[in-house]
């Protein structure tokens, strides 16, 4: 009798645990994408006080692979195409959301010396960060990576309040690799396309936002259908980055304020600093 | 007819035991002729296999690649002498895929490379560091014997039949086989990597330079001013070992110059030097972005003893010795162990710039070589405006001096000087933003000057 009763407490137990945790989950899906904190950003990204309007989004770099049975190959010519594909689905998501855009692509800096310097040099200094963001992304948000004066001389000359930098790792697999492995019982074989995207403040150089998409592909499709692939990949990479007039303050991950701001830009500072530094040290002596 | 079956299938399974036993040792004695065959390139025509078209394939996207991210270099003159250089040293072409090119891409690492149709690729970082023409010349020899000598196909060839080897060595010697061979692999491209360093210098001999500057030249890229390049075994790696370079051309040059005219080979330092100005002085602008000071500063000092009176060498100087910031002068990299070597390329790979400054500053030693080096700087700073006081970019550095010296009312004073006599500055926006900084910390109070 206790042994019955006893189950059917845990059946009914169970179904309220199933059907708690159903409307737990319901409740975060309709909540929607907007409360959630996408990627690594800092608060002050999220409430727009460092989150750039105006982007620059300079070409990508793309490493891409294909492994074979013996000696992989570096598929340098296939690696630039799909960097030109990212480029413009990050720039589509970017403008969808409001934000103004630039890409900076490859006949940019062939026409330009001083910006193909200026970008050179930044993307060299992103590419030092770059390892050390992957390594402690959760340190994003304290703002312990920078791009420093690179991104900072860059962005002004450019005009724009941001940079967005990007790198893409894509490893297709041969079906002669494939098989081998299949047989020989090693791990499955994957190809995949790996992106991440940082978002560097222009006027601190610092990294205010780092988000990464992974999508699970095939050799055939990183070759034949490049865009297709880039543009799923960034879209699981910045599905969730804030629209333009979007202020969001967060309490750990959770958001507290979810509200719509116009979209002039809140960091605009006219005033000429040297005059202000004159004006400062007259004060001070007159003291 | 039973018996005679089991006697027949005994017999036939026999020859197949010694038919694989057979076939096993030839293949186990194909793949040991392959490993220990010794790395020896190919100088008359050769003919790719299909696969290897790869290789042609990324090289003609490398250049592009390269043009497209604005890697090269452009300076003229430069370019012109590396060309002219290299044009001499260059056998003529034994096969249409192959046809001489010479860059330079800027990269403040000393290095050069070659790609398997002839383009052959030189950095600033090393241009800058070499002494002469001739030390050039012998940079581009090695090279242009790499592609010569379709070093880079003939690797590829023989690191396939050697993987091939692996897959069936590996799994009968439960995975020693597959040590020897990654073993034989380096060895191959060492191999290489001296016939390079031989030929080189016989073509350089033979185009009147001097192959008595090569041993100088495995000395130069042998510095290691930041302590971060630990000994690697000579075994895993895929270059001779500096030092045996340095040995075997000191030990071959004398034999070289046996009936050459030693009197008339070119050298050529003063012009060299001369022609190198500009990119040794943008080499320690890059040293110093990297974050490598002391490799800034050794070049640096390079520049002014080459010439005490130029104010932008001077600059340099300065520039160099105050991003040392708590850093001592020399790493000491006779001093430092193997072990030391390698956690300080540990922690540039993991920590961040600030951390590891951080780290440094919190010890008496950071505190004591960041006034002792700050000091210094102000007065290369102070030499700078003594030779030519119109050098506004001395007051940027003094700026930058006094805001680590905690000094902002000094610093935001030479940051407003450079502002106003450098009004297009291409780093305009960068001062600006310090500026901003500083008065809106002196607004809260937070100066004590």
């Amino acid at each position: 009798m206790s042994l019955n009763r006893g189950t059917r407490c845990a059946r009914v137990l169970a179904i309220l645990f199933v059907a708690g945790a159903s409307l737990i989950a319901a409740g975060y899906g309709l909540a929607g994408i907007e409360k959630q904190r996408w990627g690594y950003t800092t608060d002050d990204f999220e409430s727009r006080k460092t989150r750039p309007l105006r982007v620059a989004i300079l070409q990508p770099h793309a490493d891409f692979i294909k492994e074979k049975m013996i000696i992989n190959d570096q598929m340098v010519a296939e690696s630039m195409s799909l960097e030109t594909e990212a480029a413009g689905a990050i720039k589509s998501v970017f403008d969808a959301k409001g934000y103004t855009t630039r890409v900076i692509a490859p006949a940019d800096l062939e026409t330009s010396a001083p910006l193909r310097t200026m970008v050179v040099k930044a993307n060299d200094r992103y590419g030092e960060e770059w390892a050390k963001i992957l390594y402690r992304p959760g340190r994003v948000p304290e703002r312990l990576y920078g791009v420093g004066d690179a991104a900072i001389r860059l962005c002004s000359f450019l005009e724009v309040d941001g940079l967005v930098l990007v790198r893409i790792q894509a490893v297709g697999v041969s079906k002669g690799k494939a098989t081998m492995r299949a047989i020989f019982g090693s791990s499955r074989p994957t190809s995949y396309a790996r992106l991440d995207l940082a978002v560097i403040d222009g006027r601190t150089g610092a990294v205010e936002g780092f988000f990464s998409g992974f999508e699970p592909t095939s050799l055939r499709q990183i070759t034949r259908k490049p865009s297709r692939v880039m543009g799923q990949v960034v879209d699981n990479a910045i599905r969730g980055y804030p629209a333009a007039d979007m202020v969001r303050t967060f309490k750990k991950r959770k958001a507290t304020v979810v509200e719509s701001a116009s979209l002039s830009d809140p960091r605009a500072d006219p005033s000429d600093p040297v005059q202000d530094f004159e004006v400062l040290l007259q004060q001070r002596q007159k003291k | 007819m039973e018996f005679r079956f089991r006697d027949r299938s005994v017999a036939s399974d026999s020859s197949r035991v010694v038919a694989r036993c057979l076939l096993f040792a030839a293949l186990s004695l194909a793949t040991f002729r392959v490993a220990l065959a010794a790395g020896e390139g190919f100088y008359g025509p050769l003919e790719l296999h299909d696969r290897e078209l790869q290789l042609l394939k990324t090289a003609a996207a490398l250049e592009d690649l390269f043009r497209q991210r604005g890697y090269r270099y452009e300076n003229r003159e430069l370019e012109s002498l590396v060309a002219r250089t290299g044009a001499k040293l260059a056998p003529k072409p034994t096969d249409d895929y192959i046809r001489y090119r010479f860059f330079i891409t800027r990269d403040c690492a000393a290095n050069a490379f070659t790609l398997p149709d002839g383009q052959v690729y030189i950095t600033t970082g090393l241009l800058a560091l070499l002494d002469n023409e001739a030390q050039l010349a012998a940079t581009l020899a090695h090279e242009v014997q790499h592609a010569a000598g379709h070093h880079g196909i003939v690797s590829y060839r023989s690191q396939r039949h050697k993987v091939i080897g692996g897959f069936i060595l590996g799994p009968l010697t439960l995975g020693v086989g597959d040590y020897f061979l990654e073993n034989s692999i380096m060895g191959y491209s060492r191999d290489l990597e001296e016939e390079a360093d031989r030929r080189g210098a016989r073509a350089a001999l033979l185009a009147g330079y001097d192959p008595r500057q090569i041993p100088r030249l495995f000395q130069i890229l042998m510095d290691d001013p930041e302590g971060e390049q630990p000994r690697i075994k000579a075994k895993w790696s895929d270059h001779p070992a500096l030092e045996a370079r340095i040995a075997y051309t000191k030990e071959m040059v004398p034999g070289l110059l046996v009936g050459a005219d030693t009197a008339n080979l070119i050298v050529n330092a003063s012009g060299y030097r001369r022609l190198v100005r500009r990119t040794t002085l943008d080499t320690v602008e890059d040293f110093i972005a990297a974050d490598y000071p002391r490799s800034a500063l050794r070049v640096a000092r390079r520049l002014v003893a080459e010439d005490p009176a130029d104010p932008v060498c001077r600059l340099a100087l300065a520039d160099a010795r105050r991003a040392l910031g708590p850093r001592a002068d020399v790493a000491g990299e006779q001093n430092l162990t193997n072990k030391e070597k390698k956690r300080n390329l540990a922690a540039r790979i993991v920590l961040t710039r600030d951390e590891r400054q951080e780290r440094l500053l919190d010890t008496p030693e950071g505190q004591h070589n960041l006034k002792i080096n700050l000091e210094a700087a102000r007065k290369s700073y102070d030499k700078v405006l003594e030779l030519d006081p119109g050098m506004a970019e001395a007051h940027r550095g003094l700026g930058y001096l006094n805001r680590a010296l905690g000094r902002p009312i000094d610093a935001g004073t030479e940051f407003v000087a450079y502002l106003k006599a450098r009004p297009d500055a291409a780093d305009k926006a960068v001062i600006q933003a310090e500026l901003r900084q500083i008065t809106n910390e002196i607004r809260k109070g937070g100066t004590r000057e």
